[in-house]
């Protein structure tokens, strides 16, 4: 009775498991449509940290938008905030046999050798968005890590830190708050801030408290920093949007959204509708622009052009293949000359193709990295 | 006073007789008091370091929002632990209920204005993966230290699933959301919330037969099971009970963000533990008390917020705050050291 | 509820785990619970593979067995200490302890470094093991506070930025470099680790008294055995292995950094433990199912992904195949109380 009664659970869970998954999997949207590509079998994959942050979003957007303009199936790695994720979720999607055309937001600069050892064992290309370690090119690894591409950190952060010194009269105090300790996204842009003060030697920089791109830990922070500084505090610096959207709630939240400005990189579109309705008589002083589906679908593109052998990544420049894009530096004057691109991402791809990945406004290749430190 | 082991009631050893008999809630117990005098004495020390600053009626203001959260999930918890069990689901139950209610409420995605049934559906989330955690805990047998991991996944599965692929939906300016840090008699509303929570867990644990079984069970199992009580029936009430209070602190910490984010929980789960040991709970079920969590949340409230007020390192941040969950629970266990006792 | 109904329950668990005295009604229960983890691992591969034949033609289990490799560890180092009846939240803090420290001295040290780092924190697993064992402090709240000093270290030594192993390299690089039988090194260590632990508990005095402190810790003490030092050796050796996951995360990535490769195996290495049939009271544990139990947990991702759920909703999926896995997996008694 008992046995039977155990038995019957047991079928009853595994029934329920196997259930699943066979529904969720019939249901899937990603998997490879059966039309016929071209004769290469090639399928673009981008892998994102996460599907929640708004700029891995945009890149998950950018991919399918390139995906369909292509006519070539499209997989998405959701790391989860995980490099154990991300690696064994890209390793699966290459032993499925197909050619592979990567572009991958590494969640940590570590991920980039195991990824493109696995590449290059599958046949597949590569291209890394963002963090790689510093003596891992892509000239040394051969053709298959295609290229390694990033926009400026110092310039983000002297870009926004100029912005936002400025808007405080070139007097004041300002805190920071950077993003995960240990990426060099975070690092550079902080780096790239301090320089910038230097030219204002009135404005002191207080505090700099890590948020982890994360807004619910921007709001955290910024109330904390408040706390601690009080009124002392004129302006609030970020090294992202996600953690500046916490920081104007924690203003608000203190009844100080007129006094205090901000400064990040981003241009997010809440951050965007900020600007436009002139929240706080101009609290937004500073972004930067740069978009998460161009960064995906420029990545992706060059990876496709290697995979279809359009070009040669061994004959290419050192700079086409350590890039830095570029970055524009966006006030409250000129920001709604950028806002156009949120609207008609199909038709940059467009753009995109026709120009290439190097050539295509408003983000054409700016220079070689690696990124040098000031 | 003995803590479990896995044999029967009968092999337990006695208890020793300088200790009062266990009565559920006993207020004036010396422990207690330990506990008031430690929170007292840690506020003390940090006027002392930051005498500008930190007694400010901003940064305890502050203190106490950053307390209301934990405060809330600190009741369900401290009553899923006091029968013997675990709910590590917290982060996740937060997610989805503070998902589930913005995506029903104005926002920026414009998908749905259910007004004030926004709350109620977000609760009822929290509500269903509560008795989620609680039928397979009591019907399957799993032991609920990996039901509720399993159901903080389900949680965060279905958060990032309600949230989809578009953009991030806000709450309005000006509507609800400036409901939390607004000030009544002073103090802000999500700290009031928390307080209402809190008073209520306490009365719940001591006058009602849910808090009353829930000591019981924890006590001993086959004992109460023996007595008569639907052991069953009780712990998935209070799995019921833990998963409301932390969709309940999902609905608040969305409206504090002021969007929907399927994170909103992160970190909730290590503070509220924690704050449940430093209280003084008894992780084997059967001692402690929704008080004690409380004081234990302040401790580690107030604690962060003078770490960072004294400017000392992020970095060592976790390292305090794990010497002092370590320090509290070595006082609190130091005088009951015997050879004969057993600690798992 | 007669006391003899009261003392005849102990009896299902150690009847359960040794399968020699028991009715026939007990025997198909028994056999599931000795292949249970193998047949759910076996199950949910078979059904990826139904799924997407793709996957196992093109080295899914290769793949699986690398991700596999350092849950494996922490699985099995998780296991020991919840055979005495305790567990060990620290250990995943450790592995990426063990990562930085032999990240920073792999260059100036070279070969000796690994023993160096492992020589560490096995101190580090016994000094969490006396606290629990001679200071009396519950294995939970200690291991939790413990867990937090452990994270801050790591964020000191580190500088709270990535380490690079910066030479020596190649003495690891057999590790995910060579396979046998098309799987790599890294998980071959495991699998030996945990064949060696299986006859540590079952064949050797110390296995045995552990395995009693864990089934009636009282009874244990009261027949004399070192109950104490039993357990101070299972979170030394919970230590220990994390710290063998630690170079291994240092063979894989050649970096250590708080947020990158090995950061986030506590929950899996839990959940891995326990679908491999350990009992989360204590005294039943066997390590080679923890093997399958660590390969089901590292399939759920990537099956997952492999299978094509969508990204969205694959945290969901992972939730309830755990929930279900250790549903079947586990080995119940008819009135035990579950916790």
């Amino acid at each position: 009775m008992h046995l039977r009664k155990s038995i019957a659970r047991r079928v009853a869970a595994f029934g329920l498991v196997a259930g699943l998954l066979a529904t969720t999997a019939c249901s899937s949207t990603t998997a490879g449509s059966q039309q016929p590509i071209d004769k290469k079998d090639i399928v673009l994959v981008a892998s994102v940290i996460n599907t929640t942050n708004p700029y891995m979003a945009s890149m998950i957007e950018g991919a399918k938008a390139l995906s369909k303009k292509l006519d070539v199936p499209l997989e998405i790695v959701d790391s989860e905030g995980s490099s154990q994720t991300e690696i064994s979720k890209i390793q699966a999607i290459l032993a499925q046999g197909k050619k592979v055309a990567l572009m991958v937001n590494t969640v940590a600069s570590s991920d980039a050798p195991p990824i493109i050892n696995a590449v290059k064992a599958a046949g597949g290309y590569a291209t890394v968005w963002w963090n790689k370690p510093d003596n891992f090119e892509p000239w040394d690894q051969g053709d298959n890590f295609v290229a390694f591409q990033k926009h400026s950190g110092v310039e983000s952060g002297q870009c926004t830190a100029k912005a936002l010194a400025e808007s405080i009269g070139g007097k004041g105090n300002i805190v920071a708050l950077a993003g995960v300790l240990d990426s060099t996204t975070s690092q550079t842009r902080v780096a790239g801030l301090k320089d910038a003060l230097k030219a204002y030697p009135d404005v002191k920089l207080l505090d700099t408290r890590p948020a982890n791109w994360d807004p619910q830990l921007g709001l955290k922070e910024t109330q904390n920093l408040l706390a601690k500084y009080g009124e002392e505090v004129d302006g609030i610096w970020a090294a992202d949007d996600g953690m500046i959207i916490g920081a104007v709630q924690a203003v608000k939240d203190a009844g100080r959204i007129d006094d205090v400005k901000f400064a990040s990189d981003g241009l997010y579109p809440p951050v965007v509708d900020m600007m436009k309705d002139n929240m706080g008589n101009g609290a937004i002083a500073g972004e930067t622009f740069h978009r998460g589906f161009m960064a995906a679908a420029i990545g992706l593109y060059t990876s496709y052009l290697a995979a279809t052998g359009e070009i040669k990544p061994s004959e290419l420049p050192k700079e086409k293949r350590n890039s830095l894009f570029k970055l524009s530096c966006v006030t409250p004057d000129n920001f709604s000359e950028y806002t156009k691109f949120d609207g008609d991402i199909d038709g940059w791809m467009d753009d995109l193709i026709e120009n290439g990945p190097w050539e295509t406004d408003p983000v054409p290749l700016v220079s070689g990295g690696p990124e040098k430190l000031p | 006073m003995t803590d479990k082991d896995t044999g029967t009631g009968l092999l337990e050893a006695a208890p020793s007789p300088s200790q009062p008999p266990l009565r559920a809630g006993r207020r004036f117990d010396v422990k207690n008091l330990g506990e008031v005098l430690a929170l007292i004495g840690l506020i003390a020390a940090f006027a002392a370091l930051n005498p500008a600053t930190f007694l400010s009626p901003e940064n305890l203001r502050t203190i106490l929002d950053h307390a209301s959260l934990p405060l809330i999930i600190g009741v369900g918890a401290t009553l899923v632990i006091l029968t013997g069990s675990i709910d590590l689901s917290v982060e996740g139950v937060m997610g989805a209920a503070g998902m589930t209610f913005v995506l029903l409420t104005a926002n920026s995605r414009g998908s749905a204005d259910f007004g004030p049934w926004a709350i109620v559906a977000g609760l009822a989330v929290g509500v269903g993966l509560g008795l989620l955690s609680g039928l397979v805990h009591t019907r399957l047998k799993v032991p609920s230290f990996i039901v509720t991991l399993g159901v903080w996944f389900v949680g965060l599965g279905i958060a990032t699933v309600l949230f989809g692929d578009q953009s991030i939906p806000f709450l309005p300016d000006g509507g609800i959301k400036a409901w939390p840090s607004t000030l009544t008699f002073g103090l802000p509303n999500s700290f009031l919330l928390a307080a209402a929570f809190v008073l209520a867990g306490m009365f719940v644990a001591r006058f009602t037969r849910l808090g009353r079984f829930a000591y019981a069970i924890g006590d001993s199992e086959e004992i109460s099971r023996g007595n008569g009580i639907p052991v069953l029936r009780y712990k998935l009430y209070v799995f019921i009970v833990a998963g409301g209070c932390s969709a309940a602190a999902g609905v608040l910490a969305a409206l504090k963000l002021g969007a929907g984010s399927a994170t909103v929980g992160v970190g909730t789960l290590f503070l509220t533990i924690a704050a449940v040991v430093i209280g003084g709970t008894s992780l084997g079920g059967g001692k402690g008390g929704i008080l004690r969590t409380a004081i234990g949340v302040l401790m580690l409230t107030v604690l962060n917020n003078g770490l960072i007020l004294s400017g000392v390192s992020p970095n060592i941040q976790s390292a305090v705050s794990g010497t002092v969950l370590i320090a509290a629970v070595l006082v609190a266990t130091w005088p009951h050291r015997s050879r004969l006792r057993i600690v798992k | 509820m007669s006391k003899k109904a009261l003392l005849e329950q102990p009896a299902a668990l150690p009847a359960a785990a040794d399968g020699k005295t028991k009715s026939a009604r007990r025997r198909p229960r028994n056999l599931w619970f000795t292949v249970g983890p193998f047949a759910v691992f076996l199950a949910l591969f078979a059904l990826v593979a139904i799924l997407r034949p793709a996957f196992l033609t093109g080295g899914g289990m290769a793949i699986l067995a690398v991700q596999a490799a350092t849950i494996l560890l922490v699985a099995l180092g998780q296991a020991m200490v919840l055979h005495v009846g305790s567990i060990d939240l620290s250990n995943a803090a450790i592995v990426i302890f063990a990562a930085i420290i032999l990240a920073q001295t792999l260059g100036p040290l070279g070969g000796i470094a690994p023993i160096v780092t492992l020589a560490l924190v096995t101190v580090i697993g016994a000094a969490n093991g006396f606290l629990v064992a001679f200071g009396q402090i519950p294995s939970f709240a200690l291991t939790l506070g413990t867990l937090g000093i452990l994270q801050a270290a790591s964020l000191v030594i580190s500088n709270a930025t990535t380490v690079y192993a910066t030479a020596n390299n190649q003495l690891l690089a057999p590790l995910f470099g060579t396979a046998l039988a098309g799987l790599p090194m890294a998980f071959w260590v495991g699998v030996v680790l945990a064949v060696g632990l299986w006859a540590f508990l079952r064949f050797t005095r110390a296995g045995e008294g552990m395995t009693a402190v864990g089934l009636n810790e009282t009874g244990a003490l009261f027949s004399g055995l070192r109950t104490r030092w039993f357990k101070v050796v299972a979170f030394a050796l919970s230590g220990l292995l994390a710290g063998v996951a630690g170079i291994l995360v240092i063979a894989q990535a050649g970096a250590a950094s708080s947020f990158g490769l090995g950061s986030d195996l506590l929950l899996p290495g839990i959940a891995a433990a326990i679908v491999g049939g350990t009992a989360i009271t204590g005294g039943i544990t066997n390590p080679i199912n923890i093997v399958f139990g660590a390969l089901t947990v590292a399939l759920v991702p990537i099956g997952a992904a492999a299978v094509g759920i969508t990204p969205q909703a694959q945290s969901l999926v992972y939730g309830l195949v755990i929930i279900a896995a250790v549903a079947l997996t586990m080995g119940r008694g008819h009135n035990e109380v579950v916790k």
